[in-house]
């Protein structure tokens, strides 16, 4: 050591030493922080959906809701549970099946149990990849829950290395979703309105015509992660209905739904189940009035005497 | 290659020790490794605009000489005038072409003439208006016989191409810089360490300030017409501080980068929030850009000599260039226009170099005529920097007219990026303000006692406040 050294200047000696006294500080100040910010997200159950899956006690479902906006705006466990079925919505906005697939990994980790899953695959079909912000809220439990890491070791990532090995990075390049403000409402104990509402968070407004939606014109035939949550549902013996979600009458290639449907037969195509305008605040969104029809029609059509029909 | 990037926290580390240890034996070593060190700089962003840039160098580099060799003032006329035509004749291409033809057009479709026009399309070569001003002051100063050309050629490349400030400056004087490139630098302790803090300043400047309030100037701006008259007045001050910690953030990281070599580059931003009047603002916003107009453009024109009428047709024409330097845009000419008329009354008046040194100097608080100066000048800018921030100028009048419309009723708007509008307001009011303020009289704020304390407390603030999701390019790369 002391022959390295004295190869440099007694001014380079001094500065490299100063700048090494900082690097070094800078790593303990991310282990600090990275071992604050999980042991704080390691508590919390008010905040986020995962959160609550990775925290909460295990408890009975009649009904789980999974998917993206298109079921987390659409469907209300309020009026499930009118009809005396214990349901919670877990589907989360941007979710892809990748996420949908690990939420339901996490909830039977945790030993829950469910008699019916409500899984909205329809657009989200044609992403086999994570959805990197809804990812995020899964990424402070990645070195701590198994079922995170393994879920996300098998997927399309190239980031996971260091978002696992190297302290406080992933709090860092997720600041918006896992950051200092995310960890502040979580020491303040903030609920999300998400979590008072049983996982709905209902839509304002109505739709304005104006330029058609378009959807897929190429389909995505066989989703990975659409199969892993068929699997998850068998080997746990719980009734999976898989439907399309509505969308409203002013798009393009509406063939998308029935395509989808024939090469995944199980699917129940309720793409045209609801099409006024009035139902809707954008044309993949139902507003609130429109997730209460919505809602209605799937307790009728599979529902009716507390039991999920047969398909 | 950002400064704020993993692949540059890479590369100076590496051109540092090379520098130091292995090219530190000879001047010529020296200045061989920082040129292409900064050539493989440039070269990471798009390789094909190397050629462009290598091109600049050559010319003004051999008119340089032919001018000074030049036995009759013709013969010199015309080396200095081809210099020039082929400099600016490359940025007009690049940077306005598109401009000047898309408005000739319009103006063509306005009197019932429809035409198309061939536009070029292609990417704006980054740090071209840089360069090109860089090349350019050169030229002018032999032209003028202040300086003598540089016979070295690579000292004059690194001149112009190092790459601190290649991309976006300062602009750099060859009578300031070429004497450093021609000396053999030595390690310098104190020098070295102060490029580190004034590093960690900057970065904090870009990430956590700039950064963070570009998630919110851009949700709002983008945004204008569902948002309260108190939301649009908060976007515009957002944006001030996100252009002010973006471009003196960048300004401090390429000053402190160049310390680390031993070289002292232009100071470009002296607290300019700080400024009791808009000349004072224009003292201390941009320097080198500001200083280039006035000695190559405001002092040739005449300057303050002669009369009222020629100092304000002077003071208009260098404001509206200055506009138009930043970018192919009406939206830039109407900043440059409304700060050319915030300054006339205080050129009328004689007013316009009455506040030289920096604001309550030597005292904690300033006067209270010094806070309304203050005040007065600030929002003067922040109105102003809503057409620079604004797409078109149709959208700055709008942005502007649903603020008079004074709708503050309602609550704190929620924006898209699932923010209040409000949140970042104490981070700028009670940490980033007070900071500067109490800084104003250094370069940065690591000074005096406990700078080690303070260099921490910075890197733990950029770890916990820095919007390293948001991080993105520096606004002036694209000028």
């Amino acid at each position: 050591m002391q022959a390295i050294l004295s190869i440099f200047s007694f001014n380079m000696r001094r500065f490299l030493i100063h700048i090494g006294i900082y690097v070094a500080a800078t790593l303990l100040l991310m282990f600090a922080f990275d071992g604050i910010y999980t042991a704080i997200y390691s508590k919390s159950i008010v905040r986020n959906k995962v959160q609550l899956l990775v925290n909460g006690a295990a408890q009975h479902y009649d009904v789980i809701i999974v998917g993206s906006s298109r079921a987390e705006n659409h469907l209300i466990p309020e009026r499930f549970e009118r009809q005396g079925l214990k349901t919670y919505n877990i589907a989360m906005s941007g979710a892809n099946l990748c996420e949908n697939a690990l939420q339901l990994k996490l909830f039977f980790d945790k030993g829950n149990t469910a008699n019916t899953i409500l899984l909205q695959a329809d657009t989200n079909f044609q992403t086999t990849t994570p959805a990197t912000g809804i990812r995020a809220y899964a990424l402070p439990y990645l070195r701590q829950n198994e079922v995170v890491y393994d879920h996300y070791a098998k997927a399309e990532q190239s980031n996971l290395f260091a978002e696992r090995r190297v302290p406080f990075y992933r709090y860092m390049i997720y600041d918006t979703k896992i950051g200092f403000r995310e960890v502040a409402f979580t020491i303040l104990k903030k609920q999300n309105n998400l979590i008072k509402t049983k996982g709905f968070w209902g839509l304002d407004g109505v739709l304005h015509r104006g330029a058609p939606s378009y959807l897929p014109k190429k389909i995505v035939k066989h989703n990975r992660y659409y199969e892993e949550i068929k699997q998850i549902c068998k080997t746990r013996r719980v009734k999976l209905i898989a439907f399309e979600a509505p969308f409203c009458d002013n798009i393009v290639d509406r063939g998308y739904f029935k395509q989808l449907q024939k090469h995944n037969p199980e699917l129940y195509d309720y793409s045209g189940a609801v099409l006024a305008d009035s139902l809707f605040a954008t044309c993949g969104h139902m507003n609130r009035k429109g997730a209460e029809v919505f809602t209605d029609f799937i307790l009728q059509t599979h529902f009716s005497g507390k039991k999920a029909t047969e398909k | 290659m950002l400064f704020n990037s993993l692949n540059f926290a890479i590369f100076l580390p590496v051109v540092f020790v090379l520098y130091w240890f292995v090219a530190n034996k000879k001047l010529r070593h020296q200045n061989l490794l920082l040129l292409a060190g900064s050539y493989y700089f440039y070269a990471c962003w798009d390789w094909r605009f190397l050629f462009l840039l290598i091109f600049s160098i050559g010319l003004d580099y051999l008119t340089g000489i032919k001018m000074y060799e030049s036995k009759t003032a013709a013969n010199k006329k015309f080396w200095f005038w081809l210099s020039v035509c082929i400099n600016l004749g490359f940025l007009g291409v690049f940077k306005y072409y598109d401009f000047f033809a898309t408005s000739f057009a319009e103006s063509l479709s306005a009197l019932g003439i429809q035409v198309n026009v061939w536009t070029l399309k292609v990417i704006l070569p980054v740090g071209i208006s840089f360069y090109t001003f860089h090349g350019l002051s050169y030229v002018i100063d032999i032209y003028k016989g202040r300086i003598a050309p540089e016979r070295n050629l690579i000292d004059y490349s690194l001149f112009v191409s190092y790459f601190p400030l290649l991309v976006a400056g300062p602009i750099e004087r060859a009578t300031h810089l070429l004497p450093q490139v021609k000396q053999k630098r030595t390690f310098n302790y104190n020098k070295a360490i102060d490029g580190f803090y004034q590093i960690l300043w900057g970065l904090f400047k870009k990430l956590v300030i700039a950064d963070s309030c570009a998630q919110y100037a851009n949700s709002i701006f983008g945004q204008y017409e569902s948002m309260n008259s108190a939301t649009l007045l908060l976007g515009a001050f957002y944006f001030a501080f996100q252009i002010y910690g973006d471009f003196s953030g960048y300004s401090d990281i390429a000053l402190g980068t160049s310390k680390l070599f031993g070289i002292d580059l232009l100071r470009n931003f002296n607290y300019p929030y700080f400024s009791r009047d808009i000349a004072e603002f224009w003292r201390r916003w941009h320097i080198s850009l500001s200083t280039w107009f006035r000695d190559y453009l405001y002092i040739p024109l005449g300057g303050s000599k002669g009369g009222m009428p020629a100092k304000i047709r002077n003071t208009f024409i260098i404001f509206l260039v200055s506009g138009f330097w930043h970018g192919a845009n009406w939206t830039f000419i109407a900043w440059g226009a409304l700060n050319a008329l915030y300054f006339l009354p205080l050129l009328i008046s004689g007013k316009n170099r009455t506040n030289i040194e920096i604001v309550a100097k030597g005292r904690l608080f300033p006067t209270l005529r010094e806070l309304g100066g203050i005040i007065v000048t600030f929002a003067m800018t922040v109105f102003a920097w809503i057409f620079f921030r604004s797409a078109t100028v149709t959208d700055a009048f709008l942005y502007i007219k649903k603020i008079l419309a004074f709708d503050f009723s309602g609550k704190v708007q929620y924006l898209d990026i699932e923010r209040y509008t409000v949140e970042l307001l104490p981070l700028l009011l009670l940490v980033f303000l007070p900071v500067e303020w109490l800084s104003r009289e250094h370069e940065h704020p690591v000074f005096g006692k406990f700078k080690m304390g303070k260099a921490l407390l910075i890197i733990a603030t950029i770890l916990v406040f820095g919007a390293f999701s948001n991080a993105g390019d520096f606004i002036y790369f694209q000028f």
